[in-house]
């Protein structure tokens, strides 16, 4: 089918949630309000690494309208972690059990009739420490001589007793590689700790109900997950924990795994029977929730004389925090992050995921990515500087060509990256500006201009648990809609898309598409929106659902109409003979006959989707053996900075975005997609930074973490190359393009802050004080990078 | 964040404000717009029992030209400010420092008067009671150590105020009203220059207007701030400038006024630097030398003290620059 004739996607529809948010109907966690409903508080720790000797409520439990204390005492005391395997089991208590490993970390819970009374409980409760030893940088942690923090943790790097996950995975001969370079590059690059920034808190409403159910809303990134995180650790059967929906307002990762308070509220709730709700201050969230991955990266990379890139050598340190976290998990992305999007035939790669003091981490929009990028794309420059190619040539040269097959078995099929390339290049007049910029260098003036370019390939879905998607579409008797799925939209805009792939599929206005979301309860399961392949699986999941329900309306016509299927047409509604147009039924009528003469089928289509329908199991954290995805996304980003070299303060001019996201279908959602990520890589790449000293965080709000605001908002430009079509008889082929835009920004200003000052970024975030320290070293006559 | 109780009174004149005041021993405050005040008590660093809220009382408000000096009451809020042509036209650094403060929504609720005279700040200070749990409660907090100079044996917070700077660098002075009368005072003299205490005046008076001289056409004035981000950042350096021009584009006099450099905003004596050159050809160097060597900079805020150092005479000149570029064209902004 030409894309053309299609009707819903591929088109910039409006988003279906976006006049209910507008106007404030969205109902939110906090918005949620039941009988009789209490006040959850949760006491924290406030040391970073400490026994707790004992844990007094008496005086709290006295208190007049507490209504429940809980304590790990009250706990099954059942470990989680975001991974739970043999090699990696799981680590973390939702509420401590006789240790504390992290400032922040939860110790008891109160329920009370008002906020008041449940913080003044809080202030009731007498804890005994036993302070320890702590240690909260991960190379100093990896040291013989440092403090044990897990002693009963299986050792994956004996004797570094505080390492919690180690990959290591090879291609290629690298000896050989280096052996026959004629330049080697090693570099060493620094990225901090940044907290993911939603606007919405954590927020949690447990409500243990009278048939010994216990109904959660909590915001989320997905419902399924939370279920069977919770069910677990409180022994119930998943079929008695519903996790129903509410909308979310933001999550980029912060979201995902099972949070203190979630089970907290649960506890609260199942012993004073009556419904809690417990919402994060802003602060909380700053010093208790999980933050994104601060990753050490060493890069050590040989080329050819002509540019070719022979062999790569690569070490990864991520400070996983107190517990395990996806620590393992950033570790194992970031070597797919380096695989991926250029043809390096050797490669050798080792990560270490090692336990501090620190908060937890969780993934962060591209997991991995941009620290990957941001350490590759600016050693590729500095290599092309060294061999005097120009930035585009260098990359050009390398980037893989559609088809290529991974070491991990991908194919990246249908790739665009050498286009994006070429293209962002081409409209930015890269070459001439980064030329200009170099001769403007040693002008008078004391505002520099760069240059650079940053690229990124990036995975569709993956095997993770709950591994696939089924969504059921529903004809109802006046032949609109129900669509029954359970993604959350966590304002990513998945129920637009979902509608318009239904809408598309059964010829109904999107208007009458109506979505049941999110509800372990009452909807079939869903992969989750976190490994960007939503609209990839449950998209496709929704495409065969809808299509299952019109095969069966279209037989009932055909049966109506005495004509065969092949025959008919589908146009507002109504089914009619091709070939003599007055033969015609509503869908309407239709579904009236399948009920009367189809033994009271009421026309319900059903539809699954996995990816990589061949692949057992998802690949492994330890070898990363195993394929990752069927589809790869790439681009290309130029960014265009100013640098006033009086203060040392950056500001981008501009970030330009080339992007195959394969069949996009919904464009404008794909360009807020790279609107929000520019935005963050900008807030990576120059002003947040969470500041932890011994453990504590010291700028926990958003006065003094330095979010971007929206003054501060860079113009964006897009290219489209667009590789793949929709073709009606086949699956979509959509690619990712929630996360991979991040890694392009923080490369591309990196790249063009050393075109327009000559000083190579190595550590993120880069403050102005940093520029001002180097701009003086090299004054002096000194050489240096901007590092740590 | 949960506000701690109080109890609110709005009292209609100055008079009941200051006798509700009396009654309450010293526990109550003022309050104007509440920008300061309120974010200090969700954390627990002000604890009133009392709030007088000053929106009530008449003649607290506006702004009026009036013998060669602009007259601004004390309650008169940011954006009226911003708004005001007189402000913009003649007085372009009061103008320009009110729009520096936070963001536009602050704008509508936040004084003139409670700009000046909010409490220095810290990222050590800052902080709500759960910090207090984590680090010992530091001298401004009622400890007895500072975070921010390892063995410090006094408190190092900041004054952040954008609109002081600018008031001093007009030469404006503040008119108060407290228990002991009606006064005027330089708003320079209104800082004590103490990080635990950072005014002079008592506690039980309120600044209740601003006059200021306004300049001939030959001299205009610019504010300048360094922060990280476009809006609600407070200053980590800012400087404000008048500087009057003869008609040969020649300075005849300029007037320099520093904030975010220690508990109070520094007027600085320029020793005749700069005058008497023709701005264009200006040269910045010896501005180093007359700013002041020892400042009270530590690392308290979002960016280090040695690079705030660093700072103070690029923002400096650019605060210049603009007023000499206004004086020069005579124009407005």
């Amino acid at each position: 089918m030409n894309n053309n004739d299609l009707k819903y996607v591929g088109k910039p529809v409006p988003r279906k949630d976006g006049p209910l948010k507008a106007t404030g109907g969205a109902q939110y966690t906090v918005d949620i309000s039941l009988p009789g409903m209490l006040v959850g508080k949760v006491l924290r720790s406030p040391y970073p690494h400490a026994r707790i000797l004992n844990i007094d409520t008496s005086q709290a439990k006295k208190l007049p309208g507490v209504k429940a204390v809980v304590t790990s005492a009250d706990s099954l005391k059942v470990k989680h972690g975001f991974i739970d395997t043999p090699r990696y089991p799981a680590d973390q208590y939702p509420i401590a059990v006789d240790m504390v490993r992290h400032a922040g970390e939860e110790i008891a819970g109160v329920a009370a009739i008002d906020e008041d009374t449940a913080n003044e409980a809080l202030s009731l409760i007498h804890v005994e420490y036993e302070r320890l030893p702590a240690v909260f940088d991960p190379e100093e942690a990896m040291k013989l001589d440092a403090p044990e923090i897990h002693p009963n943790h299986p050792k994956v790097s004996d004797p570094y007793k505080n390492i919690g996950g180690k990959i290591e995975t090879a291609f290629g001969d690298i000896e050989k590689a280096f052996t026959g370079s004629y330049l080697i590059r090693e570099d060493k690059f620094y990225c901090q700790i940044r907290t993911h920034g939603y606007m919405e808190p954590q927020a949690t409403v447990a409500s243990w109900d009278h048939s010994s159910k216990l109904n959660v809303w909590t915001s989320s990134m997905g419902v399924f997950l939370k279920r069977a995180r919770l069910a677990r650790t409180l022994g119930l059967p998943f079929g008695s924990v519903r996790i129903l929906k509410t909308y979310v307002g933001g999550a980029f990762g912060g979201k995902i795994d099972l949070y203190g308070h979630e089970y907290i509220a649960s506890l609260l709730s199942m012993k004073c029977r009556l419904p809690v709700k417990i919402v994060y201050t802003r602060e909380e969230v700053f010093k208790a929730a999980r933050h994104g991955q601060p990753l050490i990266v060493e890069i050590k990379t040989g080329v050819k004389r002509d540019g070719t890139i022979l062999g790569q050598q690569i070490r990864t340190i991520n400070d996983s925090g107190a517990y395990r976290g996806s620590g393992v998990v950033a570790i194992f992305l970031a070597w797919g992050f380096a695989m991926a999007p250029y043809r390096i035939p050797s490669m050798q790669y080792e990560g270490y995921s090692v336990y501090t003091n620190n908060l937890v981490r969780a993934p962060q929009r591209g997991h991995g990515a941009p620290k990957m990028r941001f350490a590759a794309e600016s050693q590729f420059d500095v290599i092309a500087e060294e061999l005097g190619m120009d930035p585009i040539d260098f990359r050009l040269k390398n980037a893989r060509n559609p088809g290529d097959m991974l070491p991990n078995g991908d194919s990246v099929k249908n790739f665009g990256l050498k286009e994006c390339i070429a293209k962002v290049a081409e409209k930015t007049d890269f070459k001439a500006k980064y030329e200009a910029a170099l001769k403007e260098r040693h002008s008078g003036s004391t505002i520099k201009r760069g240059i650079g370019i940053g690229t990124t390939a990036y995975f569709s879905g993956s095997l993770v648990y709950p591994n696939s998607s089924t969504v059921i579409v529903r004809f109802n008797d006046d032949a609109s809609v129900s669509v029954m799925t359970g993604a959350l939209d966590i304002g990513q805009g998945c129920e637009t898309v979902i509608s318009q792939i239904v809408a598309e599929e059964l010829g109904v206005p999107l208007n009458e598409i109506h979505v049941h979301a999110a509800d372990t309860e009452t909807t079939p399961v869903d992969i989750g929106s976190w490994i960007s392949g939503l609209t990839y699986v449950t998209g496709n999941a929704a495409k065969k659902a809808a299509s299952h329900a019109m095969k069966k309306l279209l037989n009932v016509a055909a049966q109506e109409l005495g004509s065969e299927v092949q025959e008919l047409i589908a146009l507002d509604k109504t089914i009619f003979v091709g070939h003599s147009p007055d033969r015609k039924i509503s869908y309407g009528q239709a579904i009236a006959a399948s009920i009367a003469k189809n033994k009271g089928d009421c026309i319900i289509g059903e539809g699954h989707f996995r990816t990589m329908k061949d692949e057992v199991s998802p690949p492994s954290l330890s070898t990363a053996k195993g394929r990752w995805t069927e589809n790869y996304s790439n681009y290309a980003q130029v960014a265009e900075v100013e640098v006033d070299t009086e203060t040392g303060m950056v500001r981008i001019l501009k970030a330009t975005t080339a992007h195959d996201c394969g069949f996009p279908v919904n464009p404008v959602l794909v360009e807020g997609q790279i609107d929000g990520q520019v935005s963050m890589g900008q807030g990576h790449i120059l002003s947040e930074e969470l500041r932890v000293e011994d453990g504590c965080v010291i700028n926990p709000s958003f006065l003094e973490y330095k979010m971007p605001c929206a003054l501060d908002m860079v113009e964006t430009d897009y290219i489209d190359v667009i590789t793949e079509t929709y073709d009606k008889e086949h699956h979509y082929n959509t690619k990712e393009v929630g996360e991979g835009y991040v890694s392009g920004t923080v490369a591309s200003v990196a790249n063009a802050i050393y075109n327009a000052i000559g000083i190579r970024v190595k550590k993120t975030p880069v403050h102005p004080q940093d520029i001002i320290d180097a701009l003086e070293k090299h004054e002096h006559g000194g050489k240096g990078d901007l590092t740590r | 964040m949960r506000l701690p109780e109080f109890s609110f009174h709005e009292p209609l004149t100055l008079d009941q404000a200051f006798a509700t005041i009396k009654k309450n021993n010293g526990n109550a405050r003022f309050l104007a717009g509440g920008t300061d005040l309120v974010p200090l008590m969700k954390f627990g660093l002000e604890t009133p029992s009392m709030i007088v809220s000053l929106k009530k009382i008449e003649g607290l408000k506006g702004i009026a030209e009036d013998n060669g000096y602009a007259m601004i009451g004390a309650l008169t809020t940011l954006r009226e400010i911003i708004s005001s042509t007189v402000i913009s036209g003649k007085l372009p650094a009061l103008s320009e420092a009110a729009m520096a403060v936070a963001a536009p929504p602050v704008w509508n609720v936040a004084t003139l008067g409670g700009n000046i005279r909010q409490q220095t700040r810290c990222v050590y200070y800052n902080q709500s009671r759960a910090w207090r749990l984590e680090k010992e409660p530091c001298f401004k907090a009622g400890g007895n150590v500072c975070h921010a100079v390892p063995r410090g044996k006094k408190c190092f917070s900041v004054y952040c105020g954008d609109i002081a700077p600018a008031l001093i660098a007009l030469d404006a002075a503040a008119t108060i009203s407290g228990m002991a009368g009606p006064a005027e005072v330089r708003l320079i003299d209104l800082f004590s220059n103490d990080g635990l205490s950072p005014f002079t005046l008592e506690k039980n008076t309120i600044i209740t207007g601003i006059k200021i001289p306004v300049p001939g056409a030959a001299s205009r004035s610019g504010y300048a701030k360094l922060r990280v981000r476009s809006a609600i950042d407070y200053p980590l350096v800012s400087a404000a400038a008048s500087v009057a021009l003869d008609k040969d584009s020649i300075i005849t006099g300029v007037k320099l006024a520093l904030s975010a450099v220690g508990p109070a905003p520094v007027a600085i004596d320029l020793n005749g630097v700069l005058v008497g050159v023709r701005i264009d050809t200006a040269d910045f160097t010896a501005l180093k030398d007359v700013l002041p060597k020892k400042t009270q900079i530590a690392d308290n805020l979002a960016l280090p003290g040695s690079y705030r150092r660093k700072m103070l005479s690029v923002i400096a000149k650019k605060a210049i620059m603009k007023a000499a570029e206004r004086a020069a064209e005579k124009e407005t902004i």
